[in-house]
Parts: structure tokens; C-alpha cells; sequence
């Protein structure tokens, strides 16, 4: 046997069918993953960005000092006088904004459950047989009597729904702050 | 010699059968294939007398369902053929949005919008898990026949979401001489 007819020797059919054919699997277990992976973050991103997320959580009970104002603690209550159907209560959120160095905007985004569901309130429930108290607003005024606020809003909830979180937008860039409740 | 090295005639003929498979393969594909618009198509919830039905933000149950020849509303009042559907609805998971805007009765082909004439359910705010009742009243011609479909939703576009539909067989229904438009309240008493 010459040594060109060892050369010239055919391969078996399985092997030269991996040779001619190994580039393009190869491509594919990569591609495959990479094309799947680059769609998952992609909608993921956008799923992200969309997403409300709060610049300050701030917990139950406790204040935070922004936008030249101090706010907080939220208190909640349930709306006395509130006539409402079997099944549902009236939540008061109380927000004192202790203004440090002039009038600021702020306003109440939402009421949200912080747990379970994850349902949302928006404000402006008007609710009869309660008023809000006299010297509450609904935002922050623009030209305060004084350098104490209070800002009061009423949802109306399903018994049994909570925990709660109040979403309050400060400032010109309306920042949102989450405070947990009770 | 030269036809001994010529593959078979099977070995020949398997790529273009392949590759023509592959041709009739990807028309059935193509066929399947739904509308670019299934995307976004709305998704229809069948409600039925007395039973809520729930979608993506909005739970409606329809009462009932009356055809009057003339409908009041305090002082206001108007002749004609008339369709009053009594219904009770509550928002889901968020009241962002959550006004019951789009009330319409398909019937023929046609679309009637539900009365702004009166104060009624059209447009109101839900609440989440409380339930507000009131009526939707639509004025149609007075030969109006057939089946008709309550199309309820949030918004009047009505696309990737949830449409609350009912029949109405209007040869079928009750006909009553009046009927109050009866604005919206909650469903239970306080």
C-alpha cells in the first residue's frame, strides 16, 4: 500500500458528515441560546423600565427629609361617619409636611397594597357622610398659611385589604415616595 | 467506471425532496400563522344573567335586561324603542382608570352607544371589590330584531384587553311601557 492510497483512504460516512457539518451545529448551539437570551433580556428591560419604582422607600412611622420639607409620619384612620356598604371601609392617609424653606409641590399618587394582590387606590373617592378636615389639603398648597401642612386623602378599600403603602409624588421633578403604613 | 461513482439515485433525489418538503412545510406555516392584529385583538368574556364575569380590571354582572317605549331619569324623559340593562360593576386590581367609558350594543352590524342622556352607569368610577349598580340604557330603531351583544370596557380602546359581552335576544326580552334609568349606586345598600 503507497502512501497516497493511505491518504486518499475515505473517511467513514459518520465522520465526514461531522466534519462538513460541525461549523453550522456549533453556530447553532450558540446562536440558539444567544438569540433566546438577548429577546428574554430585552423584554425584561422593558418590563423594568416601565415599572413604578419608588426613589425613597421610607417605613411605618418614620419621616424623610427632602425638597426642603420634612413629611411624615403617615398616619391612617378609618373615615368616621363614612356610610359605605357591608364589606368596605373608608381609609383616611394623613401626610404632615413640615415646610422647611418655602411652599414645595407634592400630591398623592396612590394607595398601594403592599403584599398579596398588589391592588391599587387612586384618590378622589368620594365618600358620603365624611368630609375632610377643615385645615387638610388634598396636595400641598402653593401659598401655605404656614410652615405646617397636612395633607389628607380618603380611599375607599375592601374590608380586609392591606398592608398598605401611600405613593406621594415631590417636587418639580415628582419624586416618588413610598411610605409603608401600618 | 464514471457511473460507478455516481451516488444512488436515492441520495440524488433526498435533498430536493427535503428541501421541497420544507417549501410546502413552510406554507402550512405561513397559513397557520395568525394576523400581525391577534396580537392585540381584545379578549372577550362571556357574561351571563345574574353571574359576574371577570376580566383583566373590570367584574360585571348583568341583571337584566328590559326593551321600553319610553325611559325617565328625575325630570327627564324620551320616547322610543329602548333597551335598559340593569348591571353591577367593580374594578379588579386598580382603579387607575377604572370607569366603566365604553357601553355599546352591537346589533345588526351597527353599534349604538349606551345614552349620555341621563346620569347612569355609563362612565362611572369602580371601585375595587365594591360593587356600583345602575342602568345602561340604548336608544335603537324601532325595527331593531335579533340577537344583540353588551359590549362592556374600560376604555373604548378596547385592544389586549378584556371585553365584557352579553346576549341579548331582543325579540326575547320583556317589554315594559317605562323605565327608570336608574344612575349608579353602590350595589349593596350602606
Amino acid at each position: 500500500m503507497s502512501s497516497r492510497e493511505v491518504l486518499a483512504a475515505p473517511a467513514s460516512g459518520r465522520g465526514r458528515w461531522w466534519r462538513r457539518n460541525g461549523a453550522a451545529l456549533l453556530a447553532l448551539a450558540l446562536l440558539l441560546p444567544a438569540s433566546v437570551g438577548v429577546i428574554g433580556v430585552q423584554e425584561w428591560r422593558t418590563n423594568n423600565t416601565e415599572a413604578v419604582v419608588p426613589a425613597d422607600t421610607i417605613p411605618a412611622g418614620e419621616s424623610i427629609r427632602t425638597e426642603g420639607a420634612l413629611l411624615g409620619p403617615v398616619a391612617v384612620s378609618d373615615a368616621p361617619g363614612a356610610e359605605l356598604p357591608p364589606g368596605a371601609r373608608a381609609v383616611v392617609a394623613t401626610v404632615p409636611v413640615a415646610l422647611e424653606s418655602g411652599p414645595i409641590t407634592c400630591g398623592v399618587s396612590a394607595l398601594r397594597e403592599t403584599d398579596g394582590e398588589r391592588r391599587r387606590w387612586n384618590t378622589g373617592a368620594s365618600v358620603t357622610g365624611w368630609s375632610a378636615p377643615r385645615d387638610s389639603w388634598t396636595t400641598c398648597p402653593s401659598e401655605p398659611d404656614g410652615s405646617d401642612v397636612v395633607v389628607s386623602v380618603v380611599f375607599v378599600v375592601p374590608t380586609g385589604a392591606g398592608p398598605f403603602a401611600l405613593d406621594l409624588l415631590v417636587g418639580p421633578e415628582s419624586r416618588l415616595l413610598r411610605f409603608e403604613l401600618d | 467506471m464514471t457511473a460507478a461513482r455516481r451516488p444512488p439515485l436515492l441520495r440524488r433525489i433526498a435533498p430536493w425532496a427535503l428541501g421541497l418538503a420544507c417549501v410546502v412545510a413552510a406554507w402550512f406555516v405561513a397559513l397557520a400563522t395568525p394576523a400581525d392584529t391577534v396580537a392585540w385583538e381584545p379578549f372577550p368574556v362571556e357574561a351571563r344573567t345574574g353571574e359576574p364575569a371577570a376580566g383583566r380590571n373590570l367584574t360585571v354582572t348583568v341583571h337584566d335586561a328590559v326593551r321600553a317605549t319610553s325611559v325617565f331619569s328625575g325630570g327627564w324623559r324620551a320616547e322610543g324603542t329602548w333597551v335598559v340593562v340593569d348591571v353591577a360593576a367593580e374594578a379588579v386590581s386598580s382603579e387607575r382608570g377604572a370607569s366603566l367609558t365604553s357601553a355599546q350594543l352591537i346589533v345588526d352590524g351597527r353599534t349604538y352607544r349606551a345614552t349620555e342622556r341621563a346620569e347612569t352607569m355609563l362612565d362611572e368610577r369602580l371601585s375595587i371589590g365594591i360593587a356600583r349598580r345602575g342602568s345602561l340604557g340604548f336608544e335603537l330603531p324601532a325595527d331593531a330584531a335579533g340577537t344583540a351583544v353588551l359590549q362592556l370596557a374600560l376604555n373604548p380602546d378596547t385592544r389586549a384587553d378584556s371585553v365584557i359581552e352579553y346576549r341579548i335576544d331582543l325579540d326575547a326580552l320583556p317589554v315594559a311601557a317605562e323605565r327608570e334609568l336608574v344612575d349608579a349606586q353602590w350595589a349593596e345598600a350602606p
